[in-house]
Formats: structure tokens, C-alpha cells, sequence
């Protein structure tokens, strides 16, 4: 029969390990991996989780030989004095830790799901929920993560899963640019991020096996690492090392740019939030926790007038409202927070990590060693102290307007349409279905003006990131055109492109494409340039945007070459001479960069499947003659777009990280490299019907 | 092969090993008296109390006769079979009288004659019980428990035939004396339960108990939770499927519905049938019912949460025809979800009350008539009937009617949460389920098992909770029993004789 032994299973302390790891780490490390050491910050993640497990080599050396719950193991080893001033210094990382947590907590619930509700009410409710979890104890909240461990993990990899179709591989090249400073450096970042694992030091008393905690804990570093490196191969994929670098939350930012097939669900981050509100809510209630067991630990003396319950519910409630207090700070004072985080992760992860360490020397090389170890847990606990010296107004959904579209053609609708109320009328304007965004030529071209316009947009954080981009002449035209096309606009368009049998989808350009072309500059995107013709919308051209700039007005033969030999169309039509049409499919192009006599060449090596489309059946000659001649006129209209319209049609520049030196040189001097290259095709057609 | 003991001559013998093999079976009725029209031959009736009818029986003509016959006239006539009742066995060994005792007939022993008789008679069949009126199943039997306290625990001997099931008396209320009985099997039940369930029903006194409710509301640990921390049943296989997996059934008299502890929410999913049908089946209902669970706490507040927070989820064109048909109703969303609400569980109410003819009409009137007349009349949008519908739908397919009253009374808390702080709200809210359900427990069992806590059964009770593995699979007791007697289920060897 069960019996409250405030025990729990090993998989329990697995899946409460895990919990703790996952939530600030998978918010914040991609980020700041990114920023530190690029492309190279996969191998960050793994010298962390090397270090982790490491670290938890040295937790359970200890915790094997602490019979005593690790505060009083502290005093025992330590003496009063030392013992208390230790556990003051894992109380204060945990104070601190809790309150950046409850902070991070309510500003992702703000930004992500209730932009408008206030911060106060959030703190308060997410703090109110960690209060009554924990009046439960430990037990009870190891319940929590055990059943909520897959429901929130298989929705994860589940997204993650989706969001391989829009991984741009070569965001992932060139590796080994970072230096070694820099991916330890990661590695130290990523490290912190998992040091919370040194709560197994305080779980060593409620579980049955010391051997299993630390099993559970080694699973659990291992499967957070796991997570981590392939989240971040997968935010770097997506977003570039730059942008990625340059975003808040990333991991919150690709929810919501993930398209799930069936369109059953059109977005799913409010969905996914769930993720990062119960890891962040299992951290926060950790850091309390165990708060307060530290605090009742080192006021023992004064409170043996309460029984033990009561004196750790009024730890948990002093806790919570230190907690609260801190976070208050954090929102009000920005230089507060980072003061506040630069001990967390500088002064903070030493400290949880020499403790032990010391302690673990101390007790093998003897009395001498344990007295340096006590000083030294001394020094490192007085630094830390004296470091930390220096809703509900929402709008029916009959009261809001649901634009599907929006032209902008200058800045007066810049200011009209973003930076006003945002209220069409009497009704709010919800914008989190604008489908089409129709840009005038001439605003699109106006590089000061796009920018500011992308910054408003980023800054307002409204617009879907999978909202489309369109350019055309008189964008008021083309938005005024519902009534001749029977249909919305945006709705029109949206399905024009999704559909469009040839494309692939997520071959046009959307909103978050350019946000993240601003950080990273590597793309050309070519945005369709709408036209009016008769009752109709047509494709006529492409307004090329290249690498986060406005560049030139392309043909759409020139661009469809382009999507072809970028991969993005189903089927490539190509008309040759009157006899020879060919139908190409199954595009796998490979880029190679040579250098002759000064001379840069980008080869395109396309192969491809062939359907004969034309009449008659043509022999193996006439196939041949087929293949060369087409090669002669993609070479053709690659050099067009080179010398008329700088563009490269392979879209190459992304690609570098295959050739180190031209990327290392082009850095700087982007501007020049389509000016510098000369773009040859390869072209070797598989025949499929003959 | 336990080896049986004969029957003895002595009739203080025998009575002693009855005793002992119905030991606090309090049901079970046992009458020494004697017979012989000089009074002088000692004899010992026992039977389960409601399976013989004493008033107009084959045991009332014999015992007539036996009570006006010489000594030596009864012994001639047991010893030749000669009672007069055409189907009247004899058994040798004190246990095969048990299981005679266990088929619903009297068992006569006599003192100075070497074996038991057993006495024909209606047996459980013929016990005039209906059927049960909530927890239809489709497949399985049809018995419900009646208001008779013995009635009810012969229901439960009738599917177990065992002298292990044990029925022990208690009476509750200082006025009422109500009769209580505690079904258990001997060996499964953990010793603690039964002591623990005990202390508990001593620890009030109230002057009458009308109902098992009462029970369940003065015994429970924590009265202030929504969630039902005792399963009732009306259904005898029910009851003896729990008496079976080491539980306890409390049954009282003058109600239907018996108790079953300890229990968790896996078992309030549960229903009889999940172990008739066959598992593919069954699981699906089971996922089916968990999915109508949560459904029937949170959709009308996830439907406020997309509509009024987070439009982005929905895709566009639903969107769009949600906002058009809300256009023209004169109430916020909550207040349309709330007057459908509180309008579905006034009918839900008004039907209950009702006679069944008339009741039936009123869910009719209501949800037909009244629902189309009110999106007619503007007052609520389609969608949103739509929604209380599919909520109402739900709560139904949850098998247990005490379990399905917390997810309807939680309904109105998400509503509230999600009407305030959109899905944040939700996540709270449910995060506050989640935390009340983890601390809940049910006589020391976690109410989330086998979802957390499953080691203790070593992992066996996840092979029976969110879907069911095969009949073949299931080979062990959940984790109520007795760990020494978790084995339910040996399947032998193809073609082996081995008993």
C-alpha cells in the first residue's frame, strides 16, 4: 500500500530533472549559443553536455555519501558557521534564479499569448499556482511532470518534426569558423544552462536508490542535450545564425512560423506555448522549493516553535513573495536584470559548481584540503552575497476587423495602418490573419523606408511572420480588386500561391523571410510583382530582394529558373524550339566555386528527371541536342540576370560556407559579388518516358 | 491440491470448520436447532440469507417433516436418500458444503451423520432484481443492486463463489441503525485498507443514514475536492470485479448504489464492458472516454480562448464564419456561453426530476426547440450551441455520473479562466486540476495512478489505462491488491493438463 514517505520513483526524478533543465535553457541558450559561436554552437552543446555529466559524476560522489538531507550534510562537513553561509549561497542562486524564471515566465506569457494583460496579474497568477503546487510537497509535484512529461514532449517533437520541411541546410555551413574560444565560451553558456542539475544533491533523500537518482540524472542531461542540439540545428536551419542570434525566444519564434500540413490548425504557438509555461512553471517551483527547505534549514533555531510543515509553508510563502519581489524588480529596471542574470551566470554557476567540488576534494585528500574547501566555500558564498549587493479587455471577435490583406505604398500608411489605434472604424483590427502584404514599387524600393517599415512590424510583433509579400505598381489597385475577383484579395492571392501546381510550397517569400534577411543578409528572395489584367491578378515579374536590400525588377522566366535550380518548383516547362518541349522534375542541384585567372565561376549542377513533352519520340540524339540546348539557354539567362539586373539565379551567395575564402571576402564586400562571378550550368537530364 | 476435510460425525465439529471457513461473512446465515418430535436430534442450517426463501420452499416441507419424525426414522431417511426432495445432495468434505452454501442453497448438517445435505431451493436467480438504471453497457449483465442491503451482497456471492469473500456487518446511525456491509476478498485486501475504512466510519456519529452518499461525504479525506474520491456503482459485476482486483465494496441498505475504495480516475473511466469487449475495441472507447473528459471540463473555454485571444490558431475561413455567426448577438462571448450553459444544465436538471416519458420530452423541447428558437431569436450564436452541445456530449460519455459532476462543475472555473486570461488562462486553470489531482488520494492511493506512481505495480497497471492490452496481457492485480497476490491470470501451456 502507498504511504506518504515523500519519496519518489526514479522516474519521477527523471522526468522533474528534465522538466527543470528544458524550460530557461531551451528559451534562452539557441540564442545566446548563436550570438557566441555561430554555426559552431553545436559543438558548444555537446562540450556542455560533456560538462554536465561531468558535474553530475561529482553530484554523486556526494550525494552518495549524504545520509542527512544536503543542508544538514553541509553543517556536518562544513560546521554551523561555513554550513550556513553555503546554503545561504545556494539559497540566494535559487532566489535569484526563481526570480529571473517568474520573470522570463510572465514577459514570454505577454509577448506570446496576452500582449495587452498586465505583467502584475501574470506574476501573480503563475506565482499563486506555484504556491499551491508546492503545498502538495514533493511528491505531488513529481506527479505533475510524470504525467505531463510525453503530453508535452511528443506535441514538441512532433513541431519539430514539421519544421524540418523549412530547414535551409546551408545556414548550417561553414562550421569551424568560430574559433575554440568561442564554442568553449558556448560551452560554458550551455553549461549554466544545465547546472541546475545540482538539485540532485537535494533529491538524494527522496529517493529509494542514490544509484537510480543519479541514472535519472544522466538521463535526463543526455535527453535535454539531445533536445538542445536538435532544436538549435533546427532554429539555425530556419532562421541563420544571425537573426537567430538577433531573437528573443527563437524556440517560441519557430512555433509560430511552423506550417502544419491539413491546415487544420493554422498557427499552433499559443498551442505550443504549453511547453515553456509548464518547464518554466517546473523550474520556478524547483528554485522555491528548495528555497525553502534552505531557509527553514537556516533558521532551524528560531523556528523549533513550529512543527515542521508550518515552518515550510512559511518558508514556501516568503519564498514566493522574495520571488515575486524580484521579478517586480527585474520588469522595472532593466539594469537591474542584467546585473541580476551577469551573477547568475557568472558568479552563480561557479559557485553551485565549486561547492561541490571542493567538498568532494575536501573529504578524499583530508582534513588540510577540507579546511582550503571550507574556505574556499566561504570566499566563493561571501562573494555571491556581496555580488548581489552592487487582461481581460478583449474585443469580441464580431467587434474586430480581420484584414486579409493590407497595401502599403508610403509612409502616411505606414503611420495609418500600424502605428495608429489600430481600430478600423468602431472595430479592432485584428491583424493575425493578414494573408498578403502588397507593397508599392516604389515604397518596396526605398530602402531607409522598408527598413523602418520591417523594424515597426518586428516591433509591434502583429503580423503573422507567415503573412505574404507582394509587389506592384499601385498596390491600392490591386487591393481594391475584390469585388472583380469575386474574393478576397488576400485570400485570392494566398491560394494562388499555395496552389500554384508548379511551386513548391514555401517557395515565395513571407514576412519572416525578410525579418530574418535583415540579420542575416544571404538570401535573394524574389517577391511576386502583381499586375491587374482585365477582372485578374497575374504574376507578371519579380521584385528581387537581395540580401536584406531592394534590388531589380526580374522577368518571371528568369525567376522560375531560379526557383528551379534552388529546388522550389515541382516542374520546370521548357519550351526550346517548336518541337522540343520538356517537362523537368526532380531537381537535386549541386553548387561548385571555382577560380581561374582571377575569375570566379559558380557552377550549377543540375540533374534532373525529363519528360518529354513534345511531339513525336525523340532519339538519343535528339536528346542530347535537347539537354545541350537547354543548358545553353539556362547558362543564357543566368548571365542576363548577372550582367543586366546583378542577380544570381543560383542564389549562391548562401551557399559560401562551402568555399571558407570567398566567404570570409564577400563579409564585407557583398555588394560586389555578383558583379565579381559567372554563373554556368551543368545540367544532366534523366530521361523518364522514353 | 489443498486437501479437503471430511464431514464429521459431530455435529460441533463441523459447525466449528464452517465457522472458520465463513469466517465474518455476515450475510451467511447460520441456525442451530433441533429436530425429531422428542426434540432430540441437534442440527445446523446454514445459508446465504436472501437466496432461500424460508416462507414457501422445499427446505420449509423437509424441515416440517424432520421435526415430526423419530430419531431413528430422520437417520434412515438421510442415510437412503429418502427426504422426498428429488434433488437433494449429499457432500462428503466441509468445503464442497461450501461451495454448495456459495450456489445459493441451504446446507443441513446433522449431528451423529457424516455428511451435509444440500437443501434445493430458488437460489440467486429468482431474487427479483432489476436492472441498473445508470452504467448501461452493451455487453455483459443486466443486474443492478437493489435497495436491500443482502439482496446486494448475494448479487456480489452470485459471481464470486468463494468463502474467501467476506461480508462483515456494521450498522450507522444512532437512530437509523442502518445495516452496512463491507465486501471484500480476504486475501487480497491489503489489512490497512480494511482498518483504515473502519476507522473511518467510526469517526461520526449521525442519527440516520439514508443513503450510501452519506457515507461517502462524512468518510471522505478531502470533502472540499470536486473529484469523488469513492467510485459507486449500481452494478453487481462491477462490484465483484473490484472485490476481485483486492478493493473493498461498501453497500448499504436502502441504496442501490454501492461504494468501491479505493479508486483513482483510471477507474472512473472505466466500465464493465471494457473487459467483455475485445481490447482493440475497448481501448478505443476508453481513449474515446479520457479525450470526453477533458473536452467536457475545458471546451467552452478553449472556445473563448480562440475566439477572443488567439485567433491565430484557427484557420481563417472558420474564423470568418465563426465572426459571422456572432454577428448581431447582442451578448459577449461568455455571457452567450455562460446563459447556454447554465440553460443546458437547467433542462439537464428539469429532466432529471421529471417522470422518464416526460423527461425524455423536455431534453427534446430544450435542446431542439429552445436551442433553435434562441439562435433564431439571436440571442446565442450557432456555433456556440454547437459548442455546449459537443460539451454536454462529452460529460455524458463519461461512465461515472459523481465523476462527470466535477468536470461539469470545473466547466464553469475554465470558462472563467479563459474568458480572462485567454489560453494563459486555460494553462493556469489546468495546471490547478493538474496540482489538485497529484495531491489527491484515495485511502492512500494516488488518484492519478497508474499515470504516476506505477513502479510500485511495476509498471503492470499501465498494460490497463489509457487503452487496454489484450485479456492475455492483463496477468496481474492492479496495484489495490495485495502485492503478494498480484497474480490474476496463468495462462498454461498448449494442451498441458497441469491443474
Amino acid at each position: 500500500m502507498f504511504s506518504e514517505n515523500n519519496r519518489i520513483s526514479e522516474r519521477q526524478t527523471f522526468r522533474l530533472l528534465t522538466y527543470d533543465l528544458l524550460g530557461l535553457s531551451t528559451l534562452l541558450i539557441p540564442s545566446v549559443l548563436a550570438e557566441v559561436a555561430g554555426r559552431d554552437g553545436i559543438f558548444s552543446i555537446a562540450v556542455g553536455v560533456a560538462a554536465g555529466l561531468l558535474y553530475l559524476w561529482v553530484l554523486g560522489a556526494l550525494v552518495k555519501d549524504c545520509a542527512v538531507p544536503f543542508p544538514v550534510w553541509l553543517e556536518q562537513c562544513l560546521g554551523k558557521v561555513c554550513g550556513k553561509l553555503v546554503q545561504a549561497g545556494f539559497f540566494l542562486y535559487l532566489l535569484v534564479l526563481g526570480g529571473y524564471t517568474a520573470y522570463l515566465f510572465a514577459d514570454v506569457v505577454l509577448k506570446s499569448l496576452l500582449r495587452e494583460e498586465s505583467f502584475y496579474l501574470v506574476l501573480a497568477v503563475e506565482l499563486a499556482l506555484v504556491l499551491y503546487g508546492l503545498w502538495g510537497g514533493l511528491e505531488g509535484r513529481a506527479r505533475i511532470y510524470e504525467i505531463l512529461f510525453w503530453i508535452l514532449l511528443i506535441p514538441l517533437f512532433v513541431m519539430l518534426f514539421f519544421s524540418l520541411d523549412e530547414i535551409r541546410t546551408d545556414y548550417w555551413s561553414p562550421v569551424f569558423t568560430a574559433g575554440a574560444g568561442n564554442v568553449l565560451a558556448g560551452g560554458f553558456y550551455m553549461f549554466s544552462g544545465m547546472v541546475v542539475i545540482f538539485l540532485v544533491l537535494f533529491l538524494g533523500n527522496y529517493v529509494e536508490q542514490k544509484e537510480r537518482l543519479l541514472a535519472a540524472g544522466k538521463r535526463a542531461v543526455l535527453l535535454t542535450g539531445g533536445i538542445h542540439a536538435a532544436l538549435y540545428l533546427i532554429l539555425l536551419g530556419v532562421f541563420g545564425d544571425r537573426a537567430l542570434a538577433a531573437m528573443k525566444y527563437p524556440a517560441v519564434t519557430l512555433m509560430s512560423t511552423v506550417r502544419i500540413s491539413g491546415e487544420f490548425l493554422r498557427r499552433t504557438d499559443a498551442l505550443m506555448f504549453a511547453v515553456w509555461f509548464f518547464t518554466l512553471y517546473a523550474l520556478l517551483a524547483s528554485c522555491v522549493f528548495y528555497c525553502g527547505i534552505l531557509l527553514v534549514q537556516m533558521f532551524d533555531g528560531c523556528l523549533k516553535r513550529c512543527d515542521g510543515r508550518r515552518s515550510e509553508k512559511g518558508a514556501y510563502v516568503a519564498t514566493v513573495a522574495a520571488v515575486g519581489a524580484l521579478a517586480c524588480t527585474f520588469y522595472r529596471s532593466a539594469e537591474w536584470m542584467e546585473r541580476c542574470t551577469w551573477l547568475l551566470w557568472h558568479i552563480g554557476t561557479p559557485f553551485v559548481v565549486l561547492v561541490p567540488l571542493l567538498l568532494l576534494l575536501g573529504k578524499g585528500v583530508g582534513k588540510r584540503f577540507r579546511q582550503a574547501g571550507r574556505t574556499a566555500a566561504m570566499v566563493l558564498a561571501v562573494c555571491l552575497f556581496g555580488g548581489t549587493f552592487t487582461g481581460c479587455a478583449t474585443a469580441e471577435l464580431e467587434d474586430r476587423d480581420f484584414p486579409l490583406e493590407i497595401a502599403v505604398t508610403d509612409r502616411e500608411d505606414l503611420t495609418s495602418e500600424f502605428l495608429d489605434t489600430g481600430n478600423k472604424g468602431s472595430r479592432l483590427v485584428d491583424y493575425s490573419h493578414l494573408k498578403i502584404l502588397i507593397l508599392s514599387e516604389s515604397f518596396a524600393g526605398d530602402e531607409a523606408l522598408m527598413w523602418e517599415f520591417l523594424e515597426l512590424l518586428e516591433q509591434k510583433n502583429e503580423i503573422p511572420q507567415s503573412t505574404y509579400l507582394v509587389v506592384a505598381e499601385d498596390a491600392d489597385a490591386v487591393a481594391g480588386m475584390e469585388e472583380s475577383l469575386g474574393e478576397p484579395v488576400g485570400t485570392y492571392l494566398e491560394q494562388t500561391f499555395e496552389n500554384a501546381s508548379r511551386m513548391k510550397k514555401g517557395a515565395y517569400p513571407t514576412l519572416g523571410m525578410l525579418y530574418q534577411e535583415c540579420e542575416n543578409r544571404r538570401e535573394t528572395l524574389f517577391l511576386p510583382y502583381v499586375k491587374k489584367e482585365g477582372k485578374n491578378l497575374v504574376i507578371s515579374d519579380y521584385y528581387v530582394w537581395q540580401r536584406g536590400r531592394p534590388c531589380s525588377v526580374i522577368d518571371s522566366g528568369t525567376a522560375q529558373l531560379s526557383f528551379f535550380t534552388q529546388g522550389q518548383m515541382e516542374e520546370y516547362p521548357l519550351v526550346l524550339d517548336d518541337s522540343a518541349a520538356v517537362s523537368l522534375s526532380g531537381v537535386h542541384t549541386g553548387l561548385t566555386f571555382s577560380e581561374e585567372n582571377g575569375r570566379k565561376t559558380v557552377t550549377a549542377k543540375v540533374r534532373c528527371s525529363g519528360e518529354w513533352t513534345g511531339a513525336g519520340t525523340p532519339d538519343e540524339g535528339e536528346r542530347k541536342r535537347v539537354a545541350e540546348q537547354a543548358n545553353v539557354w539556362m547558362d543564357q539567362m543566368a548571365e542576363q540576370a548577372l550582367a543586366k539586373r546583378q542577380v544570381d539565379v543560383t542564389n549562391s551567395f548562401r551557399e559560401l560556407g562551402a568555399k571558407r575564402d570567398w566567404y570570409f571576402y564577400y563579409q564585407d564586400k557583398s555588394e560586389s559579388y555578383e558583379q565579381d562571378i559567372e554563373v554556368k550550368y551543368d545540367l544532366v537530364i534523366d530521361w523518364v518516358n522514353l | 491440491m489443498q486437501e479437503k476435510t471430511p464431514v464429521s460425525k459431530s455435529l460441533a465439529e463441523n459447525i466449528a470448520r464452517m465457522e472458520v471457513l465463513f469466517d465474518t461473512c455476515d450475510d451467511i446465515k447460520k441456525k442451530q436447532m433441533n429436530l425429531g418430535i422428542h426434540k432430540d436430534v441437534p442440527c445446523y442450517l446454514t445459508f446465504i440469507e436472501v437466496a432461500v426463501d424460508m416462507g414457501n420452499s422445499a427446505l420449509l416441507e423437509l424441515l416440517k417433516y424432520l421435526r415430526s419424525a423419530e430419531k431413528e426414522e430422520i437417520y434412515a431417511a438421510l442415510s437412503r436418500n429418502a427426504l422426498g426432495i428429488s434433488d437433494a445432495t449429499y457432500f462428503e468434505t466441509i468445503e464442497d458444503a461450501g461451495d454448495g452454501l456459495l450456489t445459493g442453497e441451504a446446507i443441513l448438517f446433522v449431528d451423529g451423520f457424516d455428511k451435509a445435505v444440500k437443501i434445493p431451493d430458488d437460489g440467486y436467480p429468482n431474487m427479483g432484481v432489476g436492472k441498473a438504471e445508470s452504467e448501461k453497457v452493451v455487453r455483459g449483465s443486466n443486474e443492478g443492486f437493489t435497495d436491500s442491503v443482502k439482496q446486494n451482497a448475494a448479487l456480489i456471492r452470485k459471481r464470486i463463489r468463494s468463502p474467501r469473500v467476506k461480508v462483515k456487518q456494521k450498522k450507522l446511525g444512532v437512530r437509523s441503525n442502518t445495516n452496512v456491509y463491507l465486501v471484500y476478498m480476504d486475501e487480497l485486501v491489503y489489512p490497512g485498507l480494511l482498518s483504515e475504512i473502519e476507522r473511518r466510519l467510526g469517526r461520526f456519529e449521525i442519527d440516520g443514514v439514508l443513503d450510501s452518499g452519506v457515507i461517502e461525504q462524512l468518510t471522505e479525506e478531502r470533502w472540499r475536492s470536486p473529484f469523488p474520491q469513492f467510485q459507486t456503482t449500481e452494478r453487481p459485476d462491477r462490484a465483484a470485479m473490484a472485490v476481485l482486483e483486492g478493493r473493498v465494496v461498501l453497500l448499504s441498505d436502502n441504496s442501490p448504489v454501492g461504494l468501491v475504495l479505493p479508486t483513482d480516475y483510471n477507474s472512473f473511466i472505466k466500465t464493465s464492458d471494457d473487459y467483455y469487449n475485445r481490447w482493440e475495441i475497448a481501448s478505443f472507447e476508453r481513449l474515446l472516454r479520457y479525450v470526453a473528459s477533458f473536452f467536457a471540463m475545458t471546451l467552452p473555454g478553449l472556445y473563448l480562448a480562440l475566439t477572443n485571444f488567439h485567433t491565430q490558431i484557427l484557420p481563417t475561413t472558420l474564423l470568418l464564419s465563426f465572426a459571422e455567426a456572432r454577428a448581431g448577438v447582442p451578448f459577449p462571448a461568455v455571457v452567450e456561453v455562460l446563459i447556454m450553459e447554465l440553460s443546458f444544465e437547467l433542462l439537464r436538471e428539469a429532466g432529471v426530476r421529471l417522470p422518464g416519458t416526460m423527461g425524455n420530452t423536455i431534453g427534446i423541447v430544450g435542446g431542439l426547440i429552445i436551442g433553435q428558437a434562441a439562435v433564431e431569436a439571436n440571442l446565442v450564436s450557432p456555433i456556440v450551441v454547437i459548442v455546449i452541445a459537443f460539451t454536454a456530449l462529452c460529460s455524458f460519455a463519461v461512465p461515472s455520473e459523481e465523476f462527470a459532476t466535477a468536470f461539469r462543475l470545473l466547466k464553469f472555473f475554465f470558462i472563467a479562466a479563459c474568458a480572462w486570461l485567454g489560453f494563459f488562462g486555460f494553462l493556469a486553470g489546468l495546471l490547478a486540476v493538474l496540482i489538485h489531482l497529484s495531491q489527491l488520494k484515495s485511502f492512500g492511493i494516488p488518484y492519478l495512478m497508474p499515470f504516476v506512481g506505477a513502479d510500485v505495480n511495476d509498471y503492470e497497471d499501465e498494460r490497463d489505462f489509457l487503452w487496454r492490452e489484450p485479456l492475455h496481457r492483463l496477468k496481474m492485480r492492479p496495484v489495490y491488491a495485495k502485492s503478494s497476490q498480484r497474480r490474476k491470470l496463468r495462462l498454461r501451456a498448449h494442451g498441458s493438463k497441469k491443474q
